[in-house]
C-alpha cells in the first residue's frame, strides 16, 4: 500500500517538472513541424496562437521571430518586416535582439526598402554582436550601399569585410569588385538631346530610337520653316513649332530616362558580381 | 484503500492533462477565441488559414461547423471579398445562433456586389419577431428600395420608422435625407450638352458640369479652325492644306459634341453613384452595432 502512494506521489512530481521543462521547449514543435513540411501559413498562425496564449514575454517574442520566417519563405517580406516591429525589444536578450534586427534589415532589403535598411544596419554599428552577425550585416550593408549608389562608403565596408573573414583577395579580383560602375551621364544625355535632337539616345546606346527622334524633329522643323516661307504663319506655329518643341523636349527627358535605366542595369549587374563573390566566400569558409 | 485510489485518480488526471497540453490539439471553444482575437487585431490572414483548418478537419457538429462559416465570412466581408463572404453566410444553417446575423450580412454582401435584386429578394424571406429586428429589417428594405430608385416604396417601408433606437436614428434620418436628395435630382440633358457644344465648342461640358474640361476641349478645335480658315484664305477650298485641316477640325468638333453628351452620362452616374455609396454606407453601420 505504502510503496504504491510512494510510486504515485513520486510519479506526479516528476510528471509536473518534466512538464514545465517540457512545456518551454515543445511549444514550438506543432508549428515548427510545419514549417519544415513547407505549410508556412498555417505555421505562421500557430505562431500567433502560441504569442496570443504565451504569458512569457521571451517565449511571445521567439514566436513572432518565427512568424517572420513564415512571411519571409512566403515572400512577403513587407509582412514579416511588420511581425518583426511587433516584438518586445525592452524585454528580449541582446542575441535575440541582433537575430531580430537583422531579420528586419534583410526583410527590408527584400522589400526593396534600401534606406531603412541602411538605417536598421546602422544602428546595430553600434551594437556589440557576434561575428556571424557582424558577418552578415557587413553582406548587406554592401548590397544596400550598391544599390543606394553610395560607393565610397560601399567600398569602406568591403574592405572591412574582407578584413574581418581573413579573405584574402587576389589584387585584380579587388580591384575589379571595388571598381565604381562606370555609368552614363544623365544630364548629359538630356543636353546632348536638347543641342542635337536624338544624340542623348544614341549617347546611352538606343541608336534606333536616337535617329528615329532625330528624323521626327527634323520633319516638323522643316514643315516649319516651308510654312513660314509660304506665308501660312497659323499653320507653322501650330502644326509644325509645337509638336516640334513637343518632340524636342520630350525627346531630351527620353534621353535622360534612357540613360537612367541603362545605369540601374549596370548597377545591379555591379551588384550581382558583389552578391557571387561574397556567397562564394561564405561558401568555402 | 480508499487513499490508494485516490491518488491513482490523481495520477490519471495529471497524465492525463500532461498528454492534452503535449498534444497539438485545440477545442472548438480554443479556436474560436483565439479566431476572435485574430479578427480584433486585424490579423485576417491567419484567421482564414486557422478557420480553413477547422473546416478541414471534418470533427465539429453542424452547430460547430455554422460558426465556423460564420467567421470565415466575417473575416471576407472585413476583406471587402463580399462574393466569399456571401457564400459562406449563406451556408449558415438557419437554426444557428448566427442565422439571422449571417442573413442581414449576406444581404449587405449582395448589395456590395452591386446585386440589389437579390438582396431585396433575401430581405423579403427574413421573418422575424423581435422589435429591433423588425425595425431593422424595415430599414434595410428602405434602403434597397432607394438603390432601386423606388420612392414610393421607401416611402411605405419608412413609415415603420421609429427614430428612437438610438442604433438607428441618424442613419434613418440619413436615408430621408438622400430620398429628398433623389425626389428633388433632376438628370442633365445629353441632347442640350450636344447642341450647346455644337453652338460654342466645350460648352456642352460646362453645362455638364466639367468647366475645365470644356476650355481645354475648345482650345485645339479652335487652332484647327484657325489652320483651315488660313488654308482656304491663302490657298483656296480644292487645296491640300485646307481638305486636311478642314478634316482635322470637323473631327475634333464633331467628336466634341459627341463627348459632350456622354460627359452629361458620366455626370450622372457619378452623383447617383455617390448616392448610392452614401446609402449602403448608412446602411452597414446600424448592422455593426446591432448584430456584432
Amino acid at each position: 500500500m505504502k510503496s504504491i502512494v510512494r510510486f504515485c506521489l513520486i510519479s506526479i512530481f516528476l510528471c509536473n517538472v518534466f512538464y514545465v521543462k517540457a512545456q518551454r521547449i515543445n511549444v514550438f514543435s506543432y508549428p515548427d513541424s510545419l514549417y519544415k513540411s513547407g505549410n508556412f501559413m498555417l505555421a505562421a498562425a500557430e505562431y500567433e496562437r502560441i504569442f496570443f496564449i504565451s504569458a512569457d514575454v521571451n517565449i511571445k517574442n521567439t514566436a513572432l521571430l518565427k512568424k517572420s520566417y513564415c512571411y519571409k519563405q512566403d515572400q512577403q517580406f513587407d509582412v514579416a518586416a511588420n511581425t518583426l516591429k511587433r516584438i518586445d525589444f525592452n524585454k528580449t536578450t541582446d542575441s535575440i535582439y541582433t537575430i531580430v534586427a537583422y531579420e528586419y534589415a534583410l526583410n527590408s532589403f527584400l522589400n526593396e526598402d534600401y534606406n531603412e535598411t541602411l538605417l536598421q544596419l546602422n544602428d546595430l554599428d553600434n551594437k556589440v554582436i557576434d561575428s556571424v552577425y557582424e558577418s552578415k550585416c557587413l553582406m548587406l550593408k554592401i548590397l544596400t550601399l550598391n544599390e543606394l549608389q553610395k560607393w565610397k562608403e560601399a567600398t569602406i565596408t568591403l574592405n572591412n569585410y574582407f578584413k574581418i573573414n581573413h579573405i584574402k583577395v587576389d589584387s585584380l579580383v579587388k580591384s575589379e569588385l571595388l571598381k565604381k560602375p562606370k555609368l552614363k551621364n544623365e544630364k548629359l544625355a538630356k543636353n546632348m538631346s536638347y543641342i542635337i535632337p536624338g544624340s542623348g539616345q544614341i549617347y546611352t546606346g538606343h541608336w534606333g530610337r536616337g535617329f528615329s527622334s532625330l528624323l521626327l524633329s527634323g520633319a516638323f522643323a522643316t514643315y516649319t520653316y516651308i510654312s513660314f516661307v509660304n506665308g501660312f504663319y497659323l499653320s507653322g506655329v501650330f502644326s509644325g513649332f509645337s509638336p516640334f518643341r513637343m518632340f524636342w523636349s520630350g525627346g531630351a527627358n527620353y534621353a535622360e530616362y534612357l540613360a537612367k535605366q541603362k545605369n540601374k542595369e549596370r548597377i545591379s549587374q555591379h551588384n550581382k558580381k558583389v552578391k557571387n563573390f561574397i556567397l562564394k566566400t561564405i561558401d568555402l569558409k | 484503500m480508499r487513499t490508494k485510489k485516490l491518488f491513482i485518480f490523481c495520477f490519471l488526471i495529471v497524465i492525463s492533462y500532461v498528454l492534452k497540453s503535449q498534444s497539438n490539439t485545440y477545442n472548438f471553444h480554443e479556436n474560436i477565441t483565439f479566431a476572435d482575437y485574430l479578427i480584433a487585431n486585424n490579423l485576417t490572414d491567419d484567421g482564414l488559414v486557422l478557420l480553413k483548418n477547422m473546416k478541414i478537419q471534418n470533427k465539429f457538429n453542424p452547430s460547430q461547423i455554422d460558426t465556423i462559416y460564420y467567421y470565415l465570412a466575417t473575416i471576407y466581408y472585413h476583406l471587402g471579398q463580399f462574393d466569399s463572404a456571401s457564400y459562406y453566410y449563406d451556408k449558415v444553417n438557419s437554426n444557428s445562433a448566427y442565422a439571422m446575423k449571417s442573413k442581414f450580412f449576406q444581404v449587405n454582401s449582395c448589395l456590395k456586389m452591386d446585386s440589389i435584386s437579390l438582396a431585396a429578394e433575401n430581405l423579403l424571406k427574413i421573418n422575424t419577431t423581435d422589435t429591433l429586428t423588425n425595425e431593422l429589417l424595415q430599414f434595410q428594405l428602405s434602403g434597397v428600395a432607394l438603390l432601386q430608385r423606388n420612392v414610393a416604396s421607401f416611402d411605405s417601408y419608412s413609415k415603420n420608422f421609429t427614430y428612437s433606437n438610438t442604433n438607428l436614428i441618424n442613419e434613418e434620418k440619413n436615408l430621408l435625407d438622400y430620398s429628398n436628395k433623389i425626389k428633388s435630382f433632376k438628370n442633365k440633358s445629353p441632347f442640350v450638352a450636344g447642341t450647346l457644344s455644337a453652338l460654342i465648342p466645350g460648352l456642352g461640358k460646362v453645362y455638364a458640369g466639367k468647366p475645365k474640361q470644356g476650355i481645354t476641349s475648345i482650345i485645339p478645335i479652335a487652332i484647327l479652325g484657325l489652320q483651315t480658315y488660313e488654308a482656304y484664305n491663302k490657298a483656296g477650298i480644292k487645296s491640300a492644306r485646307f481638305i486636311i485641316f478642314g478634316s482635322l477640325f470637323s473631327v475634333f468638333y464633331i467628336g466634341n459634341i459627341w463627348g459632350s453628351a456622354l460627359s452629361v452620362h458620366i455626370v450622372n452616374q457619378e452623383i447617383n453613384n455617390e448616392i448610392n455609396r452614401q446609402i449602403l454606407f448608412n446602411l452597414d453601420i446600424p448592422l455593426q452595432r446591432i448584430l456584432r
